[in-house]
């Protein structure tokens, strides 16, 4: 069961210009596209770094033409 | 990125496996005209020293063809490896443009004679051209597409393999990875404990942590999504790592040098604590060129050869294995937030830096192309014709990520830390150096003082 993972969320920010847009200073020495981020992302609802294959009760279904 | 792209095609476009196929493409080609009598010498051009204007006049008079077709082939590879990535190319190359342009002047005054009497190298001159203009004039956002750190430091770290012996690194990385381990588990503990006993959240005081011990904001980013840290607390431990690498920067070759240190002692104790790549590499090459103007013993080869060491196979490689430990002890004794969450063996490799499977693979197959030679045939054909060019590459791949660092630093726009995360922080710092000076010129001086190919 995979439907309710944050990948799949609407929350779920993981394209790297937001991300570095979003972390001040990160691209000065880092970069959101570097491997160690894995398959994380922010999640904009709790303001927290997830993974994209956690869960949590605020999962909200994402249309496939919503961005990231 | 794309909803329907797999997994799989979306880890192969991290920038990490994009600067290995970069560099390993421009070493295959390298070798390839070497090995068929030819030398990537007259692509791989670089300013020569130079005493008057008139000189280095003459020197584009003379070479500007070289420069030409070098910047129109360093575009074409960039570009498409924007593409890959899903930058806008357009951008990306209004950014380049200004990007190999002031690359070109930073490598042009470092070769002046006068500053290379000051030891002011083309490294610390970049940073200074790239900083004064991103605090002086407000540059256009699109251009910040082509202001790409860590991806020029990764591509150079893949460049850097070629000319490090595999040999070397099975010789003296047990030791770098032993200096290594030795100080960043003292500085996490360090640090970790003082920010809890400053009663800064725990989360937070991890991230602070792994920032200090293992490798700066690479760790930051690995660890923060490992114990679903919150984005705040990502920011300030950033900001802490910018910070003091900038600091250092300038402090470590200074130090190193008052103490007259070999140059693959002063590379080796930049290696153990620098907090992030690119600008480690800034601090190894100056003090490298201390060497070459002998001021200390050594070769500028010896920092940098030393600093990989100790950085990248000593530092970089764990970040996925201080993630999962990380990531347990959040998931068993922090969690509090309502995310549910898993720790797999498999977030090992996925937060795995690729690049240094480029660095070991480029090193691997020189050593065994050259195997069959002497020392003297290798000194005399292979490193003219095919180490040098791929030296003169890496040094303007490392000079973009050292003028991009310049060109987005912008210390006021950092998240402030709180004065107990400085002093968290800076206590980790203060063991970090004197256990890195003990261990790089006194327990392990040997090693670090004698590295040769």
């Amino acid at each position: 069961m995979t439907s309710g993972i944050c990948t799949h969320c609407i929350h779920f920010v993981n394209a790297p210009a937001r991300i570095e847009a979003m972390i001040p200073g990160l691209t000065t020495m880092g970069s959101a596209r570097a491997s160690v981020w894995g398959d994380d992302g922010v999640c904009a609802a709790l303001d927290v770094i997830v993974s994209g294959r956690d869960t949590c009760g605020r999962f909200t279904e994402r249309a496939a033409k919503d961005g990231r | 990125m794309s909803d329907t792209r797999s997994p799989w095609i979306e880890s192969a476009l991290r920038e990490d496996w994009c600067a290995v196929i970069l560099g390993l493409c421009v070493i295959g080609v390298a070798y390839g005209l070497f090995v068929s009598g030819g030398s990537l010498n007259w692509f791989a051009v670089t300013p020569a020293p130079w005493s008057t204007p008139a000189q280095l006049m003459a020197q584009l008079n003379r070479d500007w063809p070289r420069y030409l077709f070098q910047f129109l082939g360093m575009l074409g590879s960039f570009v498409l490896t924007a593409r890959l990535m899903g930058q806008r190319v357009p951008a990306f190359i209004a950014g380049f443009v200004l990007v190999h342009g002031l690359s070109f002047m930073a490598l042009a005054a470092g070769a002046w004679e006068q500053a290379q009497l000051y030891n002011v190298e083309a490294p610390l001159i970049a940073l200074a051209f790239g900083a004064l203009l991103a605090n002086i004039l407000r540059l256009p956002e699109p251009l910040h597409e082509a202001f790409r750190v860590e991806f020029y430091i990764k591509t150079g770290i893949v460049l850097l393999g070629a000319t490090l012996p595999i040999t070397l690194i099975v010789w003296a990385g047990p030791i770098a990875i032993l200096q290594a381990s030795i100080v960043s588990v003292v500085t996490f503990l360090v640090i970790y404990k003082t920010a809890i006993f400053l009663e800064l959240d725990r989360k937070l005081a991890a991230l602070l942590a792994v920032g200090g011990a293992v490798c700066g904001v690479s760790a930051v980013i690995a660890i923060a999504g490992a114990i679903r840290a919150r984005r705040e607390h990502l920011s300030i431990a950033v900001a802490s790592v910018v910070s003091w690498s900038i600091l250092m920067i300038f402090l470590l070759p200074m130090l190193a040098r008052a103490w007259y240190l070999p140059a693959g002692v002063g590379g080796a104790w930049i290696g153990t604590s620098q907090f992030t790549d690119a600008a480690g590499f800034v601090a190894a090459q100056t003090y490298g060129a201390f060497a070459r103007s002998g001021v200390v013993e050594g070769t500028p080869d010896q920092a940098i050869w030393a600093y990989t060491l100790v950085k990248v196979v000593g530092r970089d490689m764990w970040i996925g294995l201080w993630a999962v430990i990380l990531s347990f002890v959040a998931l068993t004794r922090w969690e509090t937030s309502e995310v549910r969450q898993r720790v797999t063996p498999g977030d090992l490799w996925r937060r795995f830096p690729k690049f240094i499977l480029g660095l070991l693979a480029a090193s691997l197959l020189t050593t065994l192309a050259s195997q069959h030679l002497s020392y003297a045939d290798f000194e005399t054909v292979v490193r003219p014709a095919f180490i040098a060019p791929l030296n003169s590459l890496r040094g303007w791949v490392f000079t973009f990520s050292f003028l991009s660092i310049g060109l987005t630093m912008r210390l006021r726009g950092l998240v402030p830390a709180s004065a107990d995360s400085f002093i968290a922080f800076a206590t980790g710092v203060v063991v970090n150096l004197v256990l890195g000076f003990v261990l790089s010129a006194i327990v392990f001086q040997s090693y670090w003082a004698n590295l040769r190919r």
